[in-house]
């Protein structure tokens, strides 16, 4: 028996270091990166957060400056065309201009008929919403794409989609895909998709006969500085740290605060690792519930909770560098639409003012009910203790509350039932280049089938300020002051704060991290030491 | 004994009729739109009721039911996935092969190393070498399994850096996995075999062949380990169908991707063709092991052999 047992010591130790040894060889992928599972690879859901990797394999038409918000010519042909690569013939047909000798992985041309196979492909794959005006898109020669809408575009929020959520792909590479380009992928981008293993990993290598040869008509966010990219779909962060400690791992696209802390300065890790914060592109918000049901369907009782609740102060309960406090609602950075006077002009959303708070609460019909406030597990749990320091300041107040918190899933589908919460803490949608982006999630009827918002709203006032600034013709800074105004004045909604995004890296690698437009991480394109 | 396994058979077609109402029923029951997930933040209620009207989710339940098990049972349709926009079946054959494998590799190593060690301890019984292998035994069952998963990471792949953390490109990358996942079989088996093994030890069989003089060897051999292996058939049996579906905290922690991993993230999502189908695969094969399992039991232990022949004989005379 002992003889067994020290054998078999022998043989674990020998197959350990034996394997160790092998492992060390294998790191040959030129920069490793830690991110989420897509799912698979198609280039249907454009806007889905996983599937950032992909922008690098496929190109839309235009992509976003993050800086600006301005479209940036990727397929079209920015010279043609009174807009810059399309012209408006009239209130319902676009035409887009391609630039010519565009091919992709397979060597397949892109002509202006594989553009219009794409959007009616996105169509028939269910992703209508994204181009919802659209009838019909046709190739009039092979550069030009004509666009048939059923209805004029009413706001630039509308517009992008058309323009941004298209990963272009060709007939051709369509129909020769076993998977439907599902589990493959065959894009125009500066990067080939090499492998995908489902759960696991993709891997893409820089593509040399990259269509776009003139280097000033590339810009920085589609170079390609590095030759090969892994990502590994990865959701436990203590490997994530693990591998970026041992440098296994070059950048980690998302990666929490808590999880960052031997990184940041004074961190054992922080001469090796780096970490990159940008505020989320999304506002976390706390919603009323303005339904009959519900006690918060009194105004004074919205702004009585609304003057309690110091956001400042949940942020600081968040952690150092988590987040970061709204003082209006509506998000800054990159948005055409954002009015920094907001931020100064005296409402909830930049005063704590319990005194005021006291006196909506002695005007509402409060009869000390208990108040359910309700959220989801996202962002590792945040929404919770931010739901608990409003719970606090409520209390302050002399107003009961419960807490209850659900999956996400599960959250979406309890708030069609309006006696199920009476506050909400939600991460409202994106924000790309518009705050209207938001505004249509928040105050858009349409997307419930009623009069209502999805929170209970039923204000034709709401409804006619919302419709006016939604609509291009009558999107005026004024007509946005107004809605905002109006919204404040009632107490529909209260941007509460913005969870900050890190992404980590190794400084003997990386040198920066590159964003596109939508906050999202082009691996590629960041510039390599 | 053929009767024997065409019963067994024909059981495990109503299991799998059971289990399948009842995924569909907990699933049809479980808030969460699948219209939601799918489809972007934008989507109108006009296309989220499209979508709905497409996959048949504004039907009745019965309809909706009806419809799943003749999809299931008649056509042999398991769906395609929401999420991962691939036939189910697909996707889950694509990972079944790693779970199985990390399954069968754990189980056998927790067979090969718990058996031997448990014989060991019981033949050493209130010795040193017996207590000191069943406290380490209690130390490996009460042990979390992330949490040993990730003191390893720690200590193999930050400190030593010898194995990778995460993967599956390579040998190393499963020696983490393999590792986490033996320790509580070794313990396990050791226990049952242990106190399995002193069972028998204790029996009148044992002691007359001691008393007739057979070599210790080969009372070990041939008297006391085939009847004490007996109990620890059905154990690895159980071993080998929980982990088929089990080794989601191993695939969670070592990004593995595995049926585990696909049935939890299944969940998150709503995807309800990926739930369904995969608990389906996932109980037929721990239906099929545990059949094995008693096929076995029934072939080597004389006494469920005899006792079946025995009332096989007796309805013939009846």
């Amino acid at each position: 028996m002992k003889k067994f047992v020290s054998l078999l010591l022998i043989l674990i130790m020998a197959a350990t270091m034996v394997c160790g040894a092998y492992a060390e060889n294998g790191h040959q992928a030129l920069l490793n990166v830690a991110g989420s599972d897509p799912e698979d690879v198609s280039p249907f859901k454009t806007d889905k957060g996983t599937k950032s990797m992909l922008w690098s394999v496929y190109e839309s038409l235009y992509d976003l400056d993050p800086k600006t918000g301005e479209l940036c010519p990727v397929l079209v042909d920015g010279t043609r065309g009174e807009n810059g690569g399309y012209t408006i013939v009239d209130d319902t047909t676009y035409e887009i201009y391609l630039q010519e000798g565009i091919y992709d992985h397979a060597g397949n041309p892109v002509t202006a008929s594989d553009v219009a196979f794409t959007y009616m492909k996105n169509i028939e794959k269910g992703f209508k919403s994204y181009y919802s005006k659209l009838e019909e898109a046709t190739a009039l020669d092979d550069t030009t794409v004509q666009l048939k809408l059923s209805a004029p575009i009413e706001n630039v929020s509308e517009l992008l989609p058309y323009f941004i959520n298209i990963w272009v792909y060709t007939e051709k590479a369509f129909n020769d895909s076993p998977s439907g380009l599902t589990t493959d992928a065959c894009g125009t981008g500066r990067y080939k998709l090499t492998q995908f293993v489902s759960g696991a990993s993709l891997t893409m290598e820089a593509w040399d006969n990259y269509w776009q040869k003139d280097e000033s008509k590339i810009n920085e966010r589609h170079q390609a500085h590095a030759d090969k990219i892994v990502e590994y779909f990865m959701s436990e962060e203590t490997q994530i740290v693990i591998g970026l400690e041992t440098g296994s791992i070059d950048i980690c696209t998302k990666i929490s605060t808590e999880s960052c802390s031997d990184f940041l300065e004074g961190g054992m890790y922080a001469n090796q690792v780096a970490v990159s914060t940008l505020p989320d592109n999304k506002e976390v918000v706390l919603n009323p519930n303005c339904s009959p049901e519900s006690p918060m369907s009194d105004a004074n009782l919205r702004l009585a909770c609304f003057y309690a609740i110091d956001n400042n102060y949940v942020v600081r309960a968040l952690g150092d560098g988590t987040a970061v406090a709204c003082n209006a609602l509506g998000v800054k950075e990159g948005t055409v639409d954002y009015n920094e006077a907001w931020e100064t002009v005296p409402s909830y959303q930049n005063t704590y003012d319990l005194a005021l708070a006291k006196e909506y609460l002695v005007k509402s019909n409060y009869n000390g009910e208990t108040l359910t406030i309700m959220t989801n597990t996202d962002n590792n749990g945040a929404y919770k203790t931010v739901a608990l320091v409003i719970s606090s300041f409520l209390e302050q107040l002399g107003v009961k509350t419960e807490i209850t918190v659900y999956d996400r899933n599960t959250a979406d589908s309890k708030r069609r039932d309006p006696k199920a919460f009476d506050l909400e803490i939600v991460s409202a949608v994106s924000v790309a280049s518009s705050n209207m982006e938001m505004y249509n999630y928040l105050f858009n009827t349409q997307t419930t089938g009623t009069d209502k918002t999805l929170w209970y709203v039923d204000d034709s006032r709401l409804n006619e300020l919302f419709t006016t600034a939604y609509a291009v013709k009558t999107n005026t800074p004024e007509t946005m002051e107004a809605l905002y105004q109006y919204v404040i004045d009632n107490g529909y909604s209260f941007g509460l704060l913005r969870m900050n995004a890190n992404v980590a890296f190794r400084t003997d690698k990386v040198e920066d991290i590159m964003y596109q437009g939508q906050h999202l991480v082009v691996p590629g394109s960041s510039p390599l030491k | 004994m053929w009767k024997y396994i065409l019963k067994r058979v024909a059981w495990l077609l109503l299991v799998l009729v059971g289990t399948a109402f009842v995924i569909f029923t907990v699933m049809y029951f479980v808030p969460g739109d699948p219209a939601d997930i799918a489809l972007p933040a934008s989507a109108t209620f006009e296309e989220r009721q499209a979508f709905r009207n497409e996959l048949g989710l504004n039907d009745s339940y019965m309809v909706q039911l009806g419809r799943y098990l003749y999809k299931t049972f008649i056509k042999l349709d398991f769906g395609t996935s929401w999420t991962y926009n691939v036939p189910v079946m697909q996707e889950l054959f694509s990972r079944m092969p790693r779970t199985f494998m990390l399954s069968l590799i754990t189980i056998v190593l927790g067979a090969v190393i718990g058996i031997p060690l448990g014989i060991y301890a019981a033949l050493h019984q209130n010795r040193w070498q017996d207590h000191t292998m069943m406290v380490l035994a209690m130390v490996g069952v009460s042990m979390p399994e992330f949490w040993l998963a990730l003191m390893l990471v720690i200590l193999f792949c930050l400190r030593l850096q010898w194995l990778p953390a995460f993967g599956i490109g390579s040998v190393a990358n499963w020696v983490l996995p393999v590792i986490t996942g033996t320790v509580a079989g070794i313990a396990k088996n050791a226990r049952q075999m242990r106190s399995s093994t002193l069972e028998t030890v204790r029996s009148d069989y044992i002691s007359t062949a001691r008393a007739k003089g057979v070599p210790e060897r080969s009372v070990i051999y041939k008297h006391m380990l085939p009847n004490a292996l007996i109990p620890i058939i059905n154990i690895i049996g159980a071993q080998f169908g929980k982990s088929i579906g089990g080794t989601v905290v191993l695939e969670s922690v070592f990004t593995f991707p595995g049926v585990g991993l696909f049935l939890l993230n299944s969940i998150n999502t709503r995807d309800l063709p990926a739930i369904r189908s995969s608990v389906l695969i996932l109980a037929f094969f721990t239906a099929v092991v545990m059949l094995i399992v008693d096929i076995i039991y029934a072939c080597i232990d004389p006494r469920i052999k005899a006792q079946y022949v025995a009332s096989g004989k007796g309805r013939r005379k009846a």
